[in-house]
Parts: C-alpha cells; structure tokens; sequence
C-alpha cells in the first residue's frame, strides 16, 4: 500500500465535523513540512538572514534610545 | 530673566527634536522591519509554491511589502495594545475583585483578538491587500474557520514546547519552528480564503 493511499484514508477518516477542521490545518502542517523537507537548505538561509537582520535592527533602536538617554 | 527664558527655550526645542528624531528613527526601524518580514512571507510563500527565491529578489520584496505591513501592525499593537494599557492604568483604582475581573476580560480580548488579526499579514503578502482591507478578511476568514485557525495554534503551540530546551532552542526556534509555523499559517489562509 503506498504513502498516498495511507494519507487519503487517514484524511477521510477525519471527516467528521471536528476532522473536516483537523485535516484542514493538520494538512497545512503537512504541506508545510513538506516544502520545508524539500528545500531545508533555502529555508535556513533565509531564516537566518530573517533573524540576523532583526537583531540588527532591535540592536540600533536600543542604541538609539541609550544615546538620547 | 531673559537669559535664563533663552535657555528654557533652547532646551525645550532641543528635547522636542531629540523626540521627533526617535519617533523617526523608531518609525525607520518599524518600516524595514516590516518589510523584512513581509520579504520573509513572501519567500516562505514562494517556496510552498515550489518557486526559489533569489537574495536580490528577497531584498527588493523589502520596500515592497514594508509600508502596508507597517500600517497593519501599528493598527493591530493598537487594537490588542490599547484596551490593555487602558485597563492596567485603571486597575488600581477598582479595587482587588474588580481589577482581577478587568485583568480576565482584557486578557480573553487580547486573545481574541489576536485570533481575529492571525491572517492579516499572510492576506496583505499573498494576496498584496490593502491594510485596512487585509485586516477585514483576516476577521472574516478566521470567522468563518474558527476551528481551523484554533487547531493551527493547538498545533503551532505543541511544536512549541521543544523550544523550551536550553541551547537546543537556539537552533530549534529559528531552523525549524518558524519556517515551519509560518509556512503552516500561509498555507491555512490560502485553504481557508
């Protein structure tokens, strides 16, 4: 039995009026997961860049408000 | 007399530009940072949709998304902010039972709210909406798929709890959490909307 089969009656098996909203955002999850297995190395860099740039900002306000302090 | 009226004035006016040269440079700081993370959205975006993004392309999203991105989370530090510096300056004075109160119903408004507003910056990124109209789907979407959006921050606050590992979250919250979560909430509003 292939993955693909697994996941469609996992997911019609959640059918229900909970399991409708369950698949919704399990499968946004799995989607996610997905793209982000595929392409882990893009994901890092930019988040990296993401998070790099934040503390750079955050750094310079702090500076901003010690200089005028 | 006059000379000390001088220096008041001087010292006045150089307060008051030292003020408005904060509030620009923190308004500076709000726009590119604003722009980072619509740029951020926009790739992770892209990459749902199995498009690569270059770091020119990254960059050039940042002027792109940062103005409107900016205008939505000054309405939304304002919508949850406000209520709830409100109810902190007045507590004091209601007394012990009926501040605990306050405390209780600002803080179900703040989560509600923040509910409400969790699909304004993925509708301002993937579908380039305006900020007011960005906000106003958001509240529709998440109206409409209650569920959804309460099981996405069930789920989002589950992968969550690794994070509270010392030194391991350094690496968790940044690789793996963020894109994840990020990625999981574009992907729900564009199932959703």
């Amino acid at each position: 039995m292939t993955g693909a089969l697994h996941h469609k009656r996992f997911m019609r098996c959640l059918r229900t009026p909970l399991g409708g909203a369950m698949a919704s955002a399990m499968q946004a999850f799995t989607d996610a997961f997905s793209s982000y297995r595929a392409s882990v190395a893009d994901y890092a860099i930019y988040s990296i860049v993401m998070v790099i740039a934040s503390m750079a900002l955050s750094f310079s306000q702090r500076f901003a408000w010690a200089f005028l302090a | 007399m006059f000379a000390s009226g001088a220096g008041f004035g001087f010292a006045a006016v150089g307060a008051g530009l030292s003020l408005l040269a904060l509030f620009v440079g923190l308004l500076a700081v709000l726009w590119v940072s604003s722009g980072l993370h619509g740029a951020y959205l926009s790739t992770l975006n892209g990459f749902i949709s199995k498009r690569s993004q270059s770091f020119g392309a990254f960059f050039l999203c940042v002027p792109k998304f940062a103005t409107s991105l900016m205008i939505i989370s000054i309405i939304c530090g304002v919508l949850v902010g406000a209520p709830l510096v409100f109810v902190f300056a007045l507590a004091p004075s209601l007394g012990a039972i009926l501040s605990i109160v306050a405390l209780l119903l600002i803080i179900l408004y703040v989560l509600a709210a923040s509910f409400l507003l969790a699909f304004a910056m993925p509708c301002a990124v993937v579908d380039g909406k305006e900020p007011i109209s960005a906000i106003r789907v958001s509240v529709v979407s998440c109206l409409r798929n209650p569920d959804q959006v309460f099981l996405f921050f069930v789920i989002a606050f589950v992968l969550a709890i690794p994070g509270i590992v010392p030194i391991f979250n350094l690496l968790y919250l940044p690789l793996f959490y963020m894109p994840l979560t990020i990625s999981a909430l574009l992907r729900l509003y564009r199932t959703v909307h």
